[in-house]
């Protein structure tokens, strides 16, 4: 058999929890990670990944010190889907400049770190004193903490605690930061560039001025209640935390060491719509998305009946999901079974794509598609094969992802049991 | 593999606008370091930098009356997007006009904003949520709510200038934003490189773009790497004995990729060929460089093998060159190591002794002066050089510009994280 491109190794942190046995266990009981209650309040209606310790994870516990959410979640992710691949330090030093690390990194952090050294210089009438921001405010920051601003500070954190020495990159490409760098480690070692890319997505904390600038473009729903992918009924999308980290190498190298193949990674494509602000049809919209997932399929010479299920974008912000769904319908008819991630973990942006790379992985591995979690007024509900309520076992071979991105950015990747 | 040439280029600096400007600037020895007067820096926070420069939109909006119809009122946007609407003109590429352009791919370097912009209008709301230990999300949620009700000036577009260029130009085909701290332009010139010399995409829009706020003013003098020499006409010094620290800098540097069948297709002038490309990381440590330069060693060793290009060939190394310490000493050593005998031969100079290090953005715009020096025949000197470092023993092209002949130029660019980069241009035959 030919030596496939494959994942061999995940590490996910979401409001599932941190490891792949809790996150099966709320795939297959249908069950969000998403709190459910009071609306309109801030904490209550974030995906919030559950307590953990870092230091279990990233052996530099100095470094914590600076370290933001966003390094935290990616540096802990990177080091659970090592451990994951039985990948050791020793495996990787033995060739150190051909192991890559291609991170999403995202940046929802708004302006609490700067705050720190902000509020203290705040006067009486609200506004800042910059002379004492210059003399001691801006001290009130660690010395380092620049490099928690910087987004490839995670990678560079990987790179040094695993001593990979090879191409190093961080992607900011907003929401689709995640799926682009799996796709974009897919191609890097299709062409030799790298033997085994470390590759995902991580996002930071989610901020409340992040969070109100979506709600300035209508993107978000108040309550968690009101945010329903592909459902006409849903109000928006729902931040959550997270972080999701692979290990993308050749078939042969993963089995090499006894670890699991979760799939094989057969095509990627990666388009951007420059007119979405202005599209108000979703037609127009889903022409966009269908040429992006066929150019994918084009690539994975995968033939449109050959995909068995789709795991989709939809976040809930209705355009989106409306065009995704018709897409979906023109290319696919209603063959394929459609699931989402985001009933679960809500919109982890940077984390969002592997997110859902790691939800259809787990689902060819372990032979089951998890539900979406309601059934209401779903979008070309007649038309198309969504998965409700119940998860159903299935043996699919053929995984269809979709990103697409509020800001117009639009990404599809194939996958193949192996 | 495809050939993969350039066709356009694009850019703004501290000097002002246009590529002519920048090179003319440079090879008067110029300094574009002033002092800092868009922002309240106070107290100890460093208060130099090269600015961004002003410039007459409006000339241009005329000239031009769809030019900006999807840029957004921010100078920094509208700045960044100039370099690259000069460098698709260079290049005679108007993709609003072209039937598809799924095979265009857009990889400009840049860092959001954000909400930077509004500290003042958020930070009584900031402080109002503080706890004893910790901060009061819910508190600084409910503060904000009301905000939000019409008063735009509170919220900033966090989009990228890839997203906006792609808009204004119709452009469909793929977006990478990467993000490598001070290497991110050679990486995304790299990976635009590797996408077209394999055949993903025929053309790319790559580069870098930077502009300064309070956020990277406070961060880079808390970490201690930036001068503390308040005078912008001396501060910055790269590879001098006296130099400590480097300045900060803005500016985008665009330049248009496309394969070589596509310009000739097109019938483009071609400015230069991209030969090779290193990129290998440190695995050391978060800021400062591994003394032995073993990694940057490697990156122009691997550069250089890509495009099969001996040191004995090259003409001209365009430096990372800082004025850090540690900086220009590890890569004066890497250059030995790659170079050897050939190292005290080759010229390097620092396009940042005159414009600062305008971090994303400067990979991008020194890119820019090493095809000038290559169509040009002359190599921009080294500001500030003045004493020698016993240790910093190459050619640094003090004084004066220098008249040369050569076919093939380096381009060095190393960031915190680790990065290492190289990128090998040569002329075109």
């Amino acid at each position: 058999m030919e030596n496939g491109i494959v994942i061999s190794g995940i590490g996910i942190l979401s409001p599932l929890g941190i490891s792949i046995d809790e996150h099966l266990t709320f795939l297959k009981d249908g069950k969000s990670g998403l709190k459910t209650g009071s609306t309109d309040c801030f904490s209550q209606n974030i995906g919030t990944v559950p307590v953990f310790n870092p230091g279990n994870y990233i052996e530099n516990k100095k470094s914590l010190k600076f370290f933001s959410q966003q390094n935290k979640l990616g540096c802990s992710a990177a080091e659970i889907a090592k451990r994951d691949a039985k990948l050791t330090v020793e495996d990787i030093k033995a060739e150190s400049m051909e192991n890559a690390l291609i991170i999403g990194a995202g940046l929802t952090y708004g302006l609490r770190p700067i705050g720190e050294a902000i509020i203290p210089c705040v006067d009486e009438n609200g506004d800042i004193d910059y002379d004492k921001l210059g003399s001691d405010g801006y001290r009130m920051l660690q010395p380092l903490w620049i490099l928690s601003r910087l987004p490839n500070t995670t990678a560079g954190q990987i790179s040094i605690q695993n001593l990979i020495k090879g191409l190093n990159y961080s992607i900011v490409n907003g929401a689709n930061s995640g799926i682009v760098s799996v796709g974009e480690s897919f191609l890097a070692v299709k062409h030799g560039r790298a033997v085994r890319v470390i590759c995902g997505g991580t996002e930071d904390e989610i901020s409340p001025d992040f969070l109100c600038r979506l709600r300035e473009d209508s993107l978000v729903a108040d309550s968690i209640e009101d945010s329903k992918p592909f459902s006409s009924e849903s109000k928006g999308f729902i931040c959550g935390e997270g972080a999701c980290i692979f290990v993308v190498e050749s078939k042969n190298k993963a089995e090499e060491r006894g670890a699991t193949v979760y799939g094989e990674i057969l095509g990627y494509c990666n388009y951007y719509i420059p007119d979405l602000k202005e599209l108000d049809n979703s037609a127009d919209i889903a022409k966009h998305l269908a040429k992006c997932m066929r150019k994918t399929m084009e690539m994975a010479s995968v033939e449109s009946n050959e995909i068995d299920f789709i795991q989709a974008s939809a976040c809930g912000y209705q355009k989106m999901d409306l065009a995704e769904a018709t897409a979906i319908r023109d290319v696919f008819g209603k063959k394929p079974y459609i699931t989402s991630a985001q009933p679960y973990t809500g919109n982890t942006f940077a984390s969002s794509g592997a997110v859902s790379v790691a939800f259809a992985c787990m689902e060819l591995q372990d032979s089951f598609i998890a539900p979406i979690l309601y059934t209401n007024n779903l979008f070309l509900d007649d038309e198309l094969n969504y998965v409700k309520n119940q998860m159903i076992e299935n043996d699919s071979k053929v995984c269809l992802i979709n990103s697409f991105s509020y800001l117009g950015e639009i990404c599809s990747l194939i996958i193949r049991k192996r | 593999m495809k050939r993969v040439v350039v066709t356009g280029m694009g850019a703004v600096t501290p000097f002002g606008f246009g590529v002519d400007t920048l090179w003319e600037s440079l090879l008067k020895s110029k300094n574009g370091i002033t002092k800092i007067s868009h922002l309240n820096l106070k107290g100890d926070i460093i208060k130099i930098a090269g600015c961004l420069p002003e410039i007459d939109f409006e000339k241009y909006a005329k000239e031009d009356s769809s030019l900006f119809s999807y840029i957004p009122e921010d100078d920094s946007i509208k700045s960044f997007f100039m370099a690259v609407y000069e460098a698709l003109n260079q290049a005679g590429i108007d993709p609003r006009k072209m039937d598809s352009t799924d095979r265009i791919a857009v990889c400009i370097a840049d860092r959001k904003m954000g909400l930077i912009n509004y500290i003042d209008q958020y930070a009584p709301f900031l402080k109002a949520s503080k706890l004893e230990k910790g901060f009061d999300n819910d508190k600084y949620y409910e503060l904000l709510k009301p905000l939000r009700l019409g008063k735009d000036t509170y919220f900033d577009d966090p989009d990228s200038i890839n997203h906006f260029v792609s808009r204004n130009y119709n452009i469909t085909g793929p977006q990478l934003s990467i993000a490598t701290a001070c290497a991110s332009g050679n990486n995304s010139i790299g990976e635009a490189f590797f996408k077209i010399q394999h055949g993903y995409v025929d053309a790319a829009i790559v580069g870098g773009a930077y502009n300064l706020d309070i956020n990277s003013m406070i961060g880079f003098t808390r970490i201690g790497a930036l001068t503390a020499n308040p005078d912008p006409e001396t501060a910055c010094r790269p590879f001098d004995k006296n130099r400590d620290g480097f300045v900060m800098g803005s500016g985008c540097g665009a330049l248009i990729l496309e394969s070589l069948e596509s310009a000739i297709k097109r019938e483009a002038n071609i400015i230069g060929e991209i030969l090779g490309y290193g990129y290998l990381s440190d695995a050391y440590r978060s800021t400062d460089p591994d003394p032995e330069a073993k990694i940057a060693t490697a990156t122009i060793d691997s550069c250089l093998k890509m495009a099969k290009v001996s040191p004995a060939e090259v003409g001209y190394i365009n430096a990372h060159g800082t004025s850090t310490k540690m900086n220009d000493l590890t890569e004066t050593n890497a250059i030995k190591n790659v170079f050897k005998d050939d190292a005290y031969r080759v010229p390097i100079s620092s396009t940042k002794s005159m414009i600062g290090h305008s971090i994303m953005a400067a990979a991008a715009i020194e890119s820019i002066v090493c095809l000038k020096t290559i169509n040009e025949g002359v190599i921009h000197p080294t500001r500030n050089w003045r004493e020698r470092d016993p240790e910093l023993d190459l050619d640094y092209v003090p004084d004066q510009p220098r008249e040369v002949k050569l076919d093939y130029v380096l381009s060095n660019s190393f960031g915190f994280g680790g990065q290492n980069t190289s990128i090998l241009f040569g002329k075109f035959k």
